[in-house]
């Protein structure tokens, strides 16, 4: 099976085609990356966006990196970023410098004490920390993969998933029932 | 599914809060059908080349055609 990067790669050299079927393997992630942080109905509004940047971009993706889903969630990640400032614009309010999904969340979060708990001790984390957490977390990214997505370097990706895990087992422990090794806030490597 | 087996799916509460349901066939045709688009008018554009090519060798092989019927 072809890789990502020689999909990628084909589809500048002639085969602009070959690059839909880089969409097709990733489409259900991508799409769960926006309605994690959007909401289902805008991320069915926004998939459609992240697909066109991508494609006219993709001059500038190394096809050595066999997998494109990093890039193409820091793609969608600044789509994300657009539609908030526009909607934070149109509400006359500052434009924020990251993406934050807490708004989404919580109107998904059901009744159960420990996920409100949760929620707030998440919700408490600086919002750069937040972010590589939940890329690690909801998208099963290593943190040299979250990184990537977010421009920062494979250290400090790192250290902030290392401070916001501390900062979260320190909240759950204070007012969980649950020891906070019990929480699995493990981490992917490769 | 017995509950015990679906049970580490679920274990990371963190996760939990990262659940989403997936979407439907209809919205990833959408999208992709919005990328088409830009495949199609890149391959139009990539066209007239190939077509020029194409038409360059239907006359050389045509001339060489009378050529030999000459």
């Amino acid at each position: 099976m072809e890789t990502d990067g020689t999909l990628i790669e084909g589809s500048m050299r002639g085969r602009p085609d070959a690059f839909v079927e880089v969409v097709q393997r990733h489409e259900v992630a991508v799409h769960g990356f926006l309605a994690r942080r959007a909401g289902p109905e805008v991320a069915d509004d926004l998939l459609g966006e992240v697909w066109l940047r991508a494609f006219a971009g993709r001059g500038g993706y190394d096809p050595a990196h066999g997998d494109a889903l990093p890039w193409l969630y820091g793609i969608g990640r600044n789509v994300l970023r657009e539609y908030w400032r526009a909607s934070l614009q149109a509400a006359q309010a500052p434009a924020p410098d990251f993406v934050d999904p807490w708004d989404e969340v919580n109107a998904r979060l059901d009744s159960a004490t420990r996920a409100k708990s949760l929620a707030a001790a998440v919700r408490a984390l600086p919002a750069s920390e937040r972010e590589v957490l939940l890329l690690v977390a909801w998208e099963q990214l290593t943190p040299a993969e979250a990184a990537e997505v977010l421009g920062i370097r494979q250290g400090t990706a790192r250290s902030r998933l290392h401070r916001a895990r501390t900062a979260l087992r320190l909240a759950l422990g204070e007012e969980d029932t649950c020891p906070p090794n019990k929480h699995n806030l493990s981490t992917r490597t490769r | 599914m017995p509950a015990e087996q679906a049970q580490p799916e679920h274990s990371d509460p963190l996760k939990v809060l990262g659940l989403v349901a997936p979407p439907t066939p209809e919205v990833l045709a959408a999208a992709r059908e919005r990328l088409w688009s830009a495949v199609a008018e890149e391959m139009l554009v990539m066209r007239p080349d190939t077509s020029a090519a194409e038409k360059s060798g239907v006359r050389q092989q045509g001339i060489g055609e009378r050529g030999r019927e000459a």
